[in-house]
């Protein structure tokens, strides 16, 4: 069987879509939150 | 530190995400996803998966911050409060009972599945099972150690029995610690060491490759085929819709008043927008990325296809307890593997118990103005006499039906409740206004209408086509053996006596509240 075309097109946007919003979410997080310490 | 009402205050942004990334990710991202995609149409059913995680799941997550945070500023820290706020009408608090009940009844069940797991990670390092090397032989091990059967390795409860105890007291001691002492110390230790031990797992298996190489069909590549490869024309059925949207439900453990429970201890202009989309992603990720890369690819490399599908189709115990300790045996070190493999199951699901410990616990503080010691004391009380039930009834399907009720069908209930009183009741603007309040960024004014108009048409859907499909089904008892019956007849009693004395509870609170204000005045 094996992975296809399609199945590899999945598999790429799916994980990278999501492990992109993790990563950017997570650095948005910490940023956010090294503002804050510094603020005070 | 900043006043907050005098509540308890999450001791950091990351550590709360942490959390409700916690209480999101369990055994459902790891068992119950990877087997809803290969069956539903593969690549293809990411396609509806992504559909619903921006229409439904994504505005569930603010929705629930929001109204968490919103009740936090009024001291409450679980539903009948929170709709108390956003509704003033005297039945306001009794759909918040929902938000209790759920998340009560689940605690039950859901932290005896965990104890398994905690189980099964020493049977691991000792090699306990290892000698089990069939299907066959290894469900009697399973079974018999939750004494459904008599087998080679346990001929009583008594361990399942211990671990349980252990479990529920790990679970409990946690709560006393409170939401940073105890919750968030958890939450920043059990999920990035669950990240780990799942990537370590993941990389392992893309290792197996091909196994056995007189099968070379059976391989890891063929099993992410399983899951990835698209079958685009079964998205004209609207059941692979359903069960994308189901699937997106669940993982993100909306429904059950427990994200409530811990926005609340937010502070009124912290950030829910971020953290919100944050929890959502990383649970996402743990599902999307290593779920998928983990007990569906090494089977299909192990047992082949077929014997895959035969695995997936007999549940997600038959794939976590049955073919993964099988797997476990047939690799190097597999003794670690498997500790690895049912720790990072343990730290799953104790993320999660803990979560849907807090909003009764919460309730006792805030309504009845019970100390964490006494609230923790007379939850864990209760919470053990009820888990008898479980334990002794588990083979009869008691915890089937708890879980579908309280653990399936209610959830839409509920979310279908919250979101018509957050969005419509209290007002879309208002709704709005307290989700955007001191947020990281300001959410895309096209979830205003999505809040509004989409996802509670959606949740309406999904309710009625459950409703139909399964709620008349189980609550005729349609495939229940005779003998099993009046077990399941026992545990509709029990979710109902828990309910009506929830609702008691409600009502004694407000009757108490009003007799302070009576007095105050």
């Amino acid at each position: 069987m094996g992975l296809t075309t399609g199945g590899i097109i999945f598999l790429a946007c799916a994980w990278g879509g999501m492990t992109t919003l993790t990563i950017y979410c997570f650095v948005k997080v910490i940023k956010s939150e090294k503002k804050e310490s510094q603020s005070k | 530190m900043p006043d907050n009402n005098g509540r308890e205050q999450w001791g950091s942004k990351i550590g709360l995400i942490l959390a409700v990334a916690g209480n999101a990710v369990g055994l459902g991202n790891f068992l119950r996803f990877p087997v809803q995609a290969a069956q539903k149409g593969g690549g293809a059913f990411m396609i509806p998966y992504f559909i619903f995680f921006l229409i439904l799941g994504i505005p569930l997550m603010w929705i629930e911050w929001g109204i968490g945070r919103h009740g936090g500023r009024f001291n409450h820290g679980s539903a009948p409060g929170m709709f108390d706020v956003l509704w003033k009408h005297k039945l306001a608090k009794y759909f918040g009972t929902l938000g209790l009940f759920m998340s009560m009844v689940i605690l039950i069940y859901y932290t005896y599945i965990e104890s398994w797991t905690l189980g099964y990670s020493f049977f691991s390092l000792t090699g306990l099972y290892f000698d089990q090397t069939t299907a066959d032989t290894m469900r009697n091990f399973l079974y018999s150690f939750q004494g459904r059967e008599v087998g080679q390795h346990f001929t009583n409860l008594l361990p399942a029995y211990g671990l349980m105890l252990v479990t529920f007291g790990l679970n409990f001691w946690v709560l006393y610690k409170g939401i940073s002492k105890g919750i968030e110390k958890l939450a920043k230790v059990a999920l990035p060491l669950l990240i780990i031990f799942a990537a370590i797992l993941a990389v392992r298996i893309l290792f197996i490759g091909t196994p056995d190489p007189a099968m070379p069909e059976n391989s890891v590549a063929n099993g992410f085929a399983f899951i990835w490869n698209p079958n685009i024309s079964l998205l004209s059925n609207p059941s692979i819709w359903l069960a994308a949207a189901g699937q997106i439900f669940f993982t993100l453990s909306v429904g059950m008043g427990t994200i409530h429970a811990y926005a609340s201890y937010l502070k009124p202009k912290d950030d829910i927008a971020l953290s919100g989309l944050t929890t959502a992603s990383t649970n996402g990720f743990a599902e999307v990325v290593l779920g998928a890369a983990i007990a569906i690819p090494v089977a299909v490399a192990f047992f082949g296809l077929n014997e895959t599908q035969a695995f997936a189709q007999g549940g997600a115990f038959d794939l976590g307890f049955v073919s993964m300790p099988l797997i476990f045996q047939k690799i190097p070190m597999g003794q670690l593997f498997g500790f690895l493999w049912f720790l990072l199951l343990f730290f799953a699901g104790i993320t999660s118990s803990v979560a849907m410990g807090q909003p009764i616990i919460a309730f006792l503080e805030d309504e009845f103005g019970f100390s964490r010691k006494k609230a923790v004391g007379v939850v864990a009380i209760v919470v053990l006499i009820a888990v008898q039930f479980v334990v002794f009834y588990q083979k009869y399907g008691f915890l089937n039906e708890m879980d579908y009720w309280a653990g399936t069908f209610g959830l839409v209930v509920f979310a279908l409740v919250e979101t018509i009183l957050f969005m419509w009741v209290f007002g879309a603007d208002k709704a709005w206004k307290e989700m955007n309040e001191g947020g990281d960024f300001q959410i895309p004014r096209v979830f205003y209408y999505l809040m509004k108009f989409i996802t509670p048409v959606v949740l309406f859907v999904l309710m009625i086509w459950w409703f139909i499909e399964s709620a008349i089904p189980t609550l005729l008892l349609e495939g229940v053996e005779e003998v099993n019956k009046p077990y399941y007849w026992g545990s509709r009693t029990l979710m109902v006596v828990i309910f009506i004395c929830l609702i008691l509870l409600i009502r004694k609170a407000w009757q108490l509240r009003a007799k302070e204000e009576n007095l105050n005045n």
